[in-house]
């Protein structure tokens, strides 16, 4: 059984919504998108954060998913997180979507508790759930 | 289904917006394993899920009067 980590930027009052830019998902009427900015340092290890080269297995929701395909592909050649996440195998949750077209991506068909569950039994490195609300 | 969370919290009330864990959040207890913070004020977490919460209570003798009295007023929604 492989693990599934949860990695989430969040407000002190336990929002995530749009931490990395106001157009990243205002839904709600929410106007402060982009509030992790300002914050940075060399400590953050954007590994810790799920970013990371050595597990490259990615759970995604569907909005997470649409966010990332609209950046990541787009980045520099030489974009080292972009690099990764581009190469990084995918799985998506969505009752949505039909196609994916962002490389190495996955749909997960049917109930989600039970479609990772089965990810979780099948073989492979820690699974990482990005930024959703859980 | 979650083995571990990584939470970096930030130093910022936003008041409204999606939550991290919904109301539908199952309660649950967690452990933490690992925690830094950034010179910006960022705590970087690592929690493990650790079994049912174990609710508690001060320790107390008997309620005072004021106590038993507040109660009163709660059990008839006047508090």
């Amino acid at each position: 059984m492989r693990r599934l980590v949860a990695s989430t930027f969040a407000s002190l009052d336990g929002i995530m919504q749009a931490p990395g830019g106001p157009e990243e998902d205002p839904t709600g009427g929410f106007t402060l998108g982009g509030w992790m900015f300002g914050y940075a340092d060399e400590s953050m290890d954007i590994s810790e954060a799920g970013f990371d080269g050595k597990d490259r297995e990615l759970v995604l929701g569907r909005r997470t998913y649409q966010i990332f395909e609209a950046y990541w592909p787009y980045q520099p050649d030489d974009h080292p997180i972009a690099n990764m996440l581009n190469a990084a195998k995918k799985y998506v949750a969505s009752r949505t979507l039909t196609m994916l077209h962002w490389s190495n991506s996955t749909l997960l068909n049917g109930d989600v508790v039970s479609a990772i569950i089965d990810l979780k039994a099948q073989p492979g490195p820690t699974c990482r759930l990005l930024a959703a609300a859980i | 289904m979650v083995d571990e969370y990584n939470v970096w919290t930030f130093p910022v009330v936003l008041g409204r917006g999606k939550r991290l864990f919904k109301e539908t959040a199952k309660p649950s207890a967690l452990r933490l394993v690992r925690s830094q913070v950034s010179t910006t004020g960022v705590v970087m977490s690592t929690y493990v899920p650790d079994g049912d919460i174990q609710p508690g209570s001060f320790p107390s003798a008997e309620p005072s009067e004021k106590e038993l009295a507040r109660r009163k007023q709660m059990a008839n929604e006047e508090w």
